[in-house]
């Protein structure tokens, strides 16, 4: 083929998806200008109505009637004022939802073969609420996505349905601590409602570890004292990640009368489950019995451990500063000493000690 | 007669090959763009915000004698929306008063902090805190260029996390917690690259930004389209295809274990950042870490930066441009079309160097071989009008592809009168600016094969989009 065909052929075709695409930018940006306007116009009039209605000014019919001009900017206003009004006053807008047939819309999408489609739906179904709104978000936690899986969880916590817990922690059974940590972030707003079903899961463990690990977390967030005779058995768990979670948890609820349980760990294989047993007897559980323990762990061939028992040893106060200052020139390992120097010169105490010295 | 026509087709093809690119990451950048967008569910950056999962920030801000508009940037990342992050601002030997100034304007006290040196800089003079805002932290280090600047600041740096921007950045008040939502979402997430455009249209009043619009030279609005193909597709797609060789040192979000585990910036460097995002996709594939970090890209997360409205500013920033792309490519040729580096090496590298570093001398010799048929006869002045044409009308439809993806995003134009600018600048950027860019770019790449290494002249910040005041606590 001749060159400058080619050329003026590509030129030519160019010319036209030039103009077609200048036309259509055109008129994307009149519509999107126009739609921006509409909403502007539309959230001016409405939003006055809405909050005259949470606060018992306006009936339901008259701003039924305003809001229904607009549905779907309806459905996004609800949304918003309901997050921005807070749990009371937002229950008193939820009879609102009803009004329009978002409900029917949501399950058709929540079918949909689109992710987006069904991720938007679990999302929203949280705020619509309705009869059943909580079966559909319980069949969401199936879903093959696990973004679709997490918006649905969140939902159903929105809607502080205690009876899904145990489900939503089958279905983000998710590896990985940032993963676990997410889904105990979702539950955490539940409160009283998720105690007994967590600890259902602590007493009963089925042999899922992520689920146990998550349902350990949530207990110590939630400072379910219920839970320390289960947590305080997990401590022997197999897995690293249940472990951790059930120091951490034991330590957040301050039961001291697990601090020699959690000692127990100081040997463990994991260096993660070192840490922490160092930073609980420290700071959380005040564990002053535990000092010579915190001193051996100076010499701990992981770093952060030692570091952690270093604080933990501060944090104890007098006695264990006294401890460090000491061991900071007698401890048996050079390691241990030069932890102990670091840790007094960053709380400000090596100047007393070499003044002891001299 | 025939190494000529070869030539000339052996040109056509690399255009062709070239759009073709392009035409795919214009593609693949909408469809990111949109999926994006499409996945983000209701009130998600207002639960990032309020997640103890979010992990702090150090934001560094480097600087060399930017006293006239280091306040306003600090005042904006002071204003930023994100649970917990420090400003750090370092002063890179500036001799305007910049430390001066600030002591006076956030009243800062000198204090004895020692960071941890992973990385050896030059020499700490002080460093100082602010009695009004704890999380703000200026140093005062000896000149040791940018990148030597930023290594110094991470050694100070409080958090698991290293924002990354320039003295004259303006943040859009939700960018971080843009930028931290991949970290939350994959945790292989190792560094997040975001969008950068002109700021010199903006308004920003005591750090925050109170009115959008474009520059107001033809060159300044021929910079925001360029700015809109690269970061609207170009990058996303690159992206997505494992190829982003570029993320601009303006905005990059980064673990900072990985930065020090990387060695940091490299001081030598013409231009850090692209040398560092080199390393950074070396380095992803070298590491051989479980779970394949990986790098993304938020579209949403934008960052505003000053551009040159004149031209010998704008000849001296491309010039540094071209000639740190090359740098940054000899350092790193061991992965071009290597298999070993997956994506990266058999398609990032040899794209960025036969249609990134090298486009100038090849359309340059376009343009010579032109001028040399049409004075042999070997081609008429209509041919060489055609094929100049193809050449202006490809660049003008690809504008117009960024256009529409920029038209449909919250970047889009402020008003009717900024859009018919962008239009018309799209029409008018291949009748003059092109071409001297394109001569910018040659002239660069010769120096740099001379041997030329240094930073250029610096570029003179109006920040005219800025009014500081003096914030009261």
């Amino acid at each position: 083929m001749n060159l400058l065909t080619i050329v003026i052929t590509t030129a030519a075709i160019l010319t036209v998806l030039s103009i077609i695409l200048l036309l259509l930018i055109i008129l994307l940006r009149v519509f999107t200008e126009r739609k921006l306007e509409r909403a502007s116009d539309f959230r001016k009039r409405a939003l006055p109505v809405l909050i005259a209605f949470a606060e018992g000014k306006a009936d339901a019919e008259t701003t039924l009637a305003i809001l229904g001009k607009g549905p779907s900017l309806s459905l996004q206003l609800l949304m918003e004022e309901s997050d921005a009004m807070g749990r009371e006053r937002s229950r008193k807008i939820q009879p609102l939802f009803a009004g329009f047939p978002f409900e029917k819309q949501m399950i058709r999408d929540l079918e949909s073969r689109n992710w987006q489609r069904r991720l938007h739906a679990a999302d929203r179904l949280g705020y619509i609420g309705g009869a059943r709104a909580i079966p559909l978000l319980m069949t969401a936690l199936r879903d093959e996505l696990i973004g679709v899986r997490f918006a649905a969880a969140r939902s159903l916590t929105r809607l502080e349905c205690g009876e899904a817990v145990e489900s939503i922690l089958h279905s983000l059974d998710v590896p990985g601590e940032v993963s676990q940590r997410r889904v105990a972030e979702i539950l955490f707003p539940l409160g009283t409602k998720a105690t007994e079903p967590i600890l259902g899961v602590l007493e009963n463990p089925s042999g899922n570890d992520a689920v146990l690990s998550i349902a350990a977390r949530v207990a110590g967030m939630l400072r379910m004292k219920q839970a320390v005779p289960s947590m305080t058995r997990l401590l022997n768990h197999q897995v690293v990640n249940v472990r951790l979670n059930c120091i951490r948890s034991l330590a957040s609820i301050k039961e001291r009368s697990c601090s020699a349980g959690i000692a127990a760990l100081a040997e463990d294989p994991s260096w993660e489950v070192r840490c922490s047993v160092m930073q609980a007897l420290g700071s959380r559980l005040d564990a002053r019995e535990q000092i010579p323990l915190l001193l051996q762990a100076l010499s701990d061939q992981e770093w952060w451990v030692r570091h952690n028992a270093g604080e933990a040893l501060i944090a104890l106060g007098d006695q264990g500063i006294k401890s460090l200052e000491e061991a900071s020139e007698h401890h048996v390992d050079a390691y241990g000493r030069d932890m102990s120097r670091q840790i007094l010169q960053q709380h400000g105490h090596l100047k007393s000690t070499q003044e002891s010295l001299t | 007669m025939t190494t000529i026509h070869l030539l000339l087709w052996l040109i056509l093809l690399y255009y062709i090959a070239l759009h073709v690119i392009y035409l795919l990451l214009v593609l693949l950048g909408s469809w990111q763009v949109r999926n994006y967008h499409c996945g983000i569910t209701f009130t998600e950056f207002q639960r990032i915000g309020a997640s103890r999962l979010t992990m702090p920030v150090s934001l560094i801000i480097p600087c060399f004698n930017e006293a006239t508009i280091i306040e306003s940037t600090i005042q904006n990342a002071l204003r930023l929306n994100y649970p917990q992050f420090e400003v750090i601002v370092i002063s890179d030997g500036s001799t305007d008063g910049t430390i001066g100034m600030l002591k006076e304007r956030f009243n800062l006290r000198e204090i004895e902090r020692f960071g941890r040196r992973h990385i050896t800089t030059e020499e700490v003079i002080g460093v100082y805190e602010s009695h009004d805002h704890p999380n703000l932290v200026v140093i005062d280090k000896v000149n040791g260029r940018r990148a030597d600047a930023i290594n110094a600041a991470t050694a100070f740096s409080r958090y698991p996390l290293l924002c990354i921007i320039d003295a004259d950045c303006v943040l859009d008040t939700d960018a971080l917690l843009h930028l931290a939502r991949p970290f939350l979402q994959d945790t292989r997430v190792s560094a997040v690259a975001g969008i950068v455009s002109p700021s010199n249209g903006l308004s920003v009043k005591n750090g925050e930004i109170v009115g959008y619009g474009f520059p107001k030279t033809l060159l300044g609005i021929n910079q925001e389209i360029e700015y809109a193909r690269s970061f609207q597709w170009a990058r996303i797609g690159l992206c997505r295809l494992k190829s982003m060789l570029c993320i601009s040192g303006a905005l990059l979000l980064i673990k900072k274990s990985l930065f020090v585990e990387i060695g940091g910036s490299w001081p030598q460097a013409i231009t850090d950042d692209i040398e560092f995002t080199m390393r950074l996709n070396r380095w992803i594939h070298d590491s051989h870490r479980e779970g394949h970090p990986r790098l993304a890209f938020a579209p949403d997360a934008v960052c505003y930066t000053e551009v040159p409205e004149t031209l010998r500013q704008y000849a001296s920033q491309r010039n540094r441009w071209q000639r740190g792309t090359m740098q940054a490519l000899r350092r790193n040729a061991g992965m071009i079309f290597n298999p070993r580096y997956g994506m990266t090496g058999l398609f990032g590298m040899p794209y960025f160097l036969i249609f990134e570093a090298l486009a100038a001398v090849v359309e340059l010799s376009a343009w010579i071989l032109m001028m040399i048929c049409l004075v042999l006869g070997i081609a008429s002045g209509f041919e060489i009008l055609a094929m100049i044409f193809l050449a202006y009308i490809l660049g003008v439809f690809l504008s117009l592809t960024a256009v529409v993806i920029t038209e449909s995003t919250r970047l889009r134009a402020a008003s009717w009168n900024d859009f018919w600018k962008l239009i018309l600048a799209i029409f008018l950027d291949n009748l003059g600016f092109h071409q001297i860019h394109l001569i910018i770019r040659v002239i660069g790449t010769i120096q740099f094969m001379m041997g030329r290494t240094d930073l250029g002249a610096a570029m003179t910040r109006n920040g005219n989009h800025s009014s500081p005041t003096p914030i009261t606590t």
